[in-house]
């Protein structure tokens, strides 16, 4: 019993470092408001979840995805407290995360940012933003570059 | 002489700011329009499909071409009635002076046109202009540019537009 709690609290501790310090600014600054959403998922339960939503293409995507969380606030819970995405952008740079693309569309503009570390334990951030919300999504793993653009660039651009 | 002198520095300095920057400009015009898409690619993505497991030598080749680039911007817009417009503007903004008309396509209802910047014996940008009936693109690739793999890039990376890019293989054979 004790070896299972001492392995749960470890499991715990290491969760919370997988965190960057990115996400962690967005959930100390909005995680206690009703509107704001919080959710953190392991891989293997987000590949179920797509395989039962019939979302199987992405499947791929996240095959060597361990964690993913993410965040969904709206935009008057930036006003609110007199905050701009911009200030988080920079956030995000001094945490060590890179742009790697940005797309936008329809007046949704989505960007992903990378932090790499070793052991294809990568840390991806994507910044959606809508017209009234921003949705936060932090992914700990490997994604395939090709994959990343291909998701990112084509959903943006039909053909032409 | 001192004034003539230092005139002519400013002249220089002016036109050579001007001059780098018409591309950007169009961009920058548009950037906040929401009735355009855009794409931006940095080389931060670039560097990422250096690491990645490929089968043959070509495929090698084309990873490394990739592996030079230091960015993509695309912007484009869809189903609009100003097309041919935005193509003459585009168009109209490629100063003559750095970049060189590389190749021009009639596609079915579209115009393509293929620029790039020469500098030290590499090129340093591609730029590609296209305009359709109710269809706009332009792209600008930029770093150290292999042209015989560039069509091969647009194959690997799959987005959107760089696949446009194929046509220079098409337009080499005509």
């Amino acid at each position: 019993m004790k070896n299972i709690l001492a392995l749960v609290l470890i499991t715990a501790s290491l969760s919370t470092f997988a965190q960057s310090e990115s996400f962690l600014t967005l959930k100390e600054k909005f995680g206690d408001s009703r509107n704001v959403t919080s959710i953190s998922v392991g891989g293997f339960i987000l590949r179920t979840a797509l395989l039962i939503s019939g979302e199987d293409h992405y499947r791929d995507e996240f095959g060597d995805v361990s964690n993913v969380r993410l965040i969904n606030i709206p935009i008057e819970e930036l006003d609110k407290r007199n905050l701009k995405i911009s200030g988080f952008k920079k956030v995000l740079r001094n945490d060590n995360f890179e742009e790697v693309v940005s797309a936008s569309e329809d007046g949704e503009h989505v960007t992903i940012y990378m932090q790499e570390r070793k052991r294809n334990k990568n840390l991806y951030f994507l910044l959606i933003e809508g017209e009234d919300q921003i949705l936060a999504i932090e992914i700990k793993g490997y994604l395939d570059p090709k994959k990343l653009l291909e998701t990112n660039s084509k959903d943006r651009l039909t053909s032409l | 002489m001192k004034k003539i002198f230092v005139i002519a520095l400013m002249m220089v300095i002016v036109n050579g700011v001007f001059a780098q920057d018409a591309i950007s400009k169009f961009f920058t015009k548009y950037q906040t329009d929401e009735s355009f898409s855009q794409v931006t690619v940095s080389s931060k993505m670039f560097n990422l499909f250096t690491n990645m497991e490929v089968e043959s030598k070509e495929d090698q080749e084309v990873l490394n071409a990739i592996s030079k680039l230091k960015g993509l911007r695309i912007l484009a817009k869809e189903n609009t009635s100003d097309a041919r417009a935005l193509y003459k503007e585009a168009f109209s903004l490629i100063p003559t002076k750095e970049f060189e008309e590389l190749m021009s396509v009639r596609d079915k209802d579209k115009d393509m046109k293929f620029y790039i910047k020469e500098s030290g014996g590499k090129i340093s940008e591609l730029v590609m202009i296209m305009g359709g009936t109710d269809d706009f693109m332009v792209m600008s690739l930029f770093g150290e540019i292999d042209l015989k793999q560039v069509s091969k890039i647009g194959k690997k990376m799959n987005v959107e537009g760089l696949q446009k890019l194929e046509k220079m293989d098409d337009g080499k054979k005509h």
